[in-house]
């Protein structure tokens, strides 16, 4: 099992509120492997972002993880000291955000806070951290990066911070880099820049790429497999190329479905009827059975397990007979 | 309430809005004495048709102009110049377009032309008309999470409207009619006394239709309805406005910077670029002979969900220039691979290249692009 880089394993959690319970997370399982770039898509609230937290070792105070693991490097991020979670974050793993200006400190200009990232993790003094951050700008094809480093974060556009964070979280040459939804606040043809450097960074470094998005185009464009979530659990898992062209989960069905296009034009759009479950009383069985025109007696009652339905291709859905995995 | 003579089944379509020159500037301040000292033109001079019963697109990156274009067009705030003829009868709507494309005006045609374009100019409506014309135009919002009062409940969000539009109404009757909207519009009783915290996004954008409906408009504005939204969410709002449109004859002005999703859903596009439009067209001229190379930067970038096209977005370079300091001549000379000398001094003018279709480039000009 070498080629794994991270392997998130039955996670299972709950988190308490006023309001009660939460069961959020249900026995969620994916891995990625070296070199990749793997996608996690979903619509809000699916538990997409509370996976990528818990990844970095980020367990919010009310969080009860009822079962599982995440095996970062063959060890378990759960288990970990702060301060053996403090020699991995940002250095071995480093993250992304959706909001890149809100990432950055606003009364710091993007030098010291460039510096400062890149002192913490290698030992130089800062004339050579200076250099360093330039250099970092000038890999991710910042313009004008000199400017760059004297500025303060609200000088900059969504697209040159969005760089800067990059530059930041690759500093130290991490094994994984979670991007969380990074291109959504861009505009589109900023996303396409942003979308290429990732890919051109990941070649060049040889990172993987936890690519998070509810974006099934750019997901499409990227990522070489995916993971899709729904209310808490993956339901589709494989290659990108087999789950889009040919999707066997109900749910990636009409996801797929939902989005315009122009043979649509003139027709009513196929949509997934209802909302998503409340965390507070989910759906028995399958989450997705409430909406889904195929739900059976059995979908009710007890939650599908991941089956094959074809090459690099899987699904939980009791449509599908298949081999168990 | 509505006026005879718009509601008929009719094969051809009239204009229901003409645009003429439209601007928005608003001032920089700066010093103690909050001197003026620049302007930002985030509409910087458009000029555009919306027929009945269509729906009009526009497309645009963030800072394009576009949210401000539409606020400007209901007044909302306040235009700097320009005019907005709205809502004239067809005759009237047709003579002036006849006299508008008439090569040369006489003193009595200008005449003409001037004292109808005068008499339904929205520019020059007092507060108090304007109080009563927007009862004809509405506008839903980006973001259905703040655009409730948190502490009203959904009866009488919506209910205050009419109200204030209609003040011998009865409680009762406002009940009756409040829910009536929200029906129409896939909510239920349930959602009558319910609070915005208690919605979903996509509930709340069904409620922000239902209040743009309360007063039987003609035309809405769609300013972004459905980018806080996901896409499963956004497909049941999009069929909804369909349906809504082709029931109660609605006119849309749909912005978005999604091109698919205004691909889907207009008749005819404008695509702007830093207060100006770029390219204007059917929605067939525009995706599919677009001829402006911001309108084809666009369309490179767009990520399809299609894993065949995996690697075929082509990034444009650079960034949107602020408005408050926009290039010199063409405003995307500086990010276009075709600019010459020509686009570097002078503003495009929007050409004619067949149909109807216009762009703004200096490539369609005979004799300018060398």
């Amino acid at each position: 099992m070498e080629d794994v880089i991270l392997s998130v394993e039955n996670l299972t959690v709950d988190f308490y509120t006023y309001e009660g319970v939460l069961h959020v997370l249900d026995d969620v399982n994916f891995k990625i492997k070296r070199g990749e770039i793997f996608g996690l898509v979903g619509e809000s609230g699916c538990g997409k972002s509370v996976t990528s937290r818990l990844i970095m070792g980020l367990v919010a105070n009310n969080a009860n993880i009822r079962s599982g693991r995440i095996l970062f490097n063959g060890k378990d991020v759960l288990k970990m000291s702060e301060s053996e979670l403090n020699r991995i974050r940002g250095k071995e793993i480093s993250m992304i955000f959706q909001n890149p200006i809100g990432s950055l400190n606003p009364v710091f200009k993007v030098k010291d806070q460039m510096i400062n990232v890149i002192m913490n993790h290698q030992e130089v003094d800062k004339d050579t951290a200076l250099d360093k951050a330039l250099k970092l700008l000038k890999l991710v094809n910042m313009p004008d990066p000199e400017r760059v480093l004297e500025s303060y974060p609200f000088e900059l556009s969504g697209g040159m911070a969005q760089r800067v964070m990059i530059a930041m979280a690759i500093s130290s040459k991490p094994k994984l880099l979670i991007a969380d939804e990074p291109t959504t606040a861009l505009d589109v043809t900023i996303q396409a820049q942003i979308l290429k450097l990732i890919k051109e960074l990941q070649e060049k470094l040889g990172m993987s790429v936890l690519f998070i998005t509810h974006d099934l185009g750019v997901v499409a464009q990227l990522c070489d497999r995916i993971g899709v979530m729904y209310a808490g659990s993956v339901v589709a898992y494989g290659s990108t190329y087999n789950i889009l062209k040919n999707p066997k989960h109900p749910y990636t069905m009409g996801l797929m479905g939902a989005i315009p296009r122009p043979e649509h034009k003139g027709k009513p759009l196929p949509s997934i009827k209802g909302s998503v479950p409340n965390y507070l009383d989910p759906p028995k069985g399958c989450r997705f059975h409430p909406r889904c025109q195929y739900a059976m007696e059995i979908c009710k009652k007890e939650k599908p397990r991941m089956v094959k339905v074809g090459e690099n291709h899987y699904v939980a859905c009791w449509l599908h007979g298949g081999e168990e995995d | 309430m509505l006026p005879a003579g718009s509601m008929g089944v009719r094969k051809i379509s009239h204009p229901l809005l003409l645009v003429r020159n439209l601007k928005k500037y608003f001032p920089i301040k700066a010093g103690v004495m909050q001197k003026v000292v620049g302007y930002v033109k985030a509409v910087d001079g458009v000029s555009f048709d919306v027929y009945r019963s269509e729906t009009f697109g526009v497309v645009g990156e963030s800072g394009s102009g576009k949210t401000t274009m539409g606020l400007s067009i209901l007044r909302l705030i306040e235009p700097t110049e320009g005019e907005i003829i709205f809502d004239a009868p067809s005759e009237v709507m047709m003579e002036i377009k006849k006299l508008e494309t008439k090569e040369r005006l006489s003193d009595r045609d200008k005449k003409r032309l001037e004292e109808l374009k005068k008499r339904y100019d929205l520019m020059k409506k007092d507060k108090k008309e304007m109080r009563s014309i927007r009862r004809k135009m509405q506008i839903v919002f980006q973001d259905p999470y703040t655009s409730f009062n948190p502490r009203m409940n959904m009866r009488d969000n919506i209910g205050v409207i009419l109200k204030t539009h209609y003040p011998e109404l009865s409680g009762k009757d406002i009940d009756e009619r409040v829910l009536e909207l929200l029906e129409k519009c896939g909510l239920a009783k349930r959602h009558l006394r319910r609070f915005p915290h208690q919605l979903s996004g996509g509930e709340l954008q069904r409620a922000s239709i239902a209040r743009a409906l309360a007063l039987n408009p003609e035309f809405i504005v769609m300013d972004e309805p459905t980018s806080a939204l996901d896409v499963s969410v956004q497909a049941q709002i999009l069929d909804l406005m369909q349906e809504l449109q082709k029931d109660m004859k609605l006119t849309y002005l749909f912005i978005s910077h999604d091109l698919s999703v205004v691909h889907y859903i207009s008749d005819k596009i404008a695509v702007m670029y830093l207060g100006n439009i770029v390219e204007l067209g059917t929605t067939e001229q525009v995706f599919e002979e677009m001829k402006h190379p911001y309108t084809k930067a666009l369309m490179e970038s767009i990520p399809y969900p299609d894993p065949d096209k995996k690697g075929t977005i082509k990034p444009l370079y650079g960034t949107i220039p602020s408005p408050r300091n926009p290039p010199p001549g063409c405003k995307f000379h500086t990010r276009c691979p075709y600019a010459k000398d020509v686009c570097k001094k002078l503003a495009p003018p929007l050409v004619d290249v067949g149909d109807g279709h216009l762009v703004a480039c200096w490539k369609y000009v005979e004799g300018a692009y060398k």
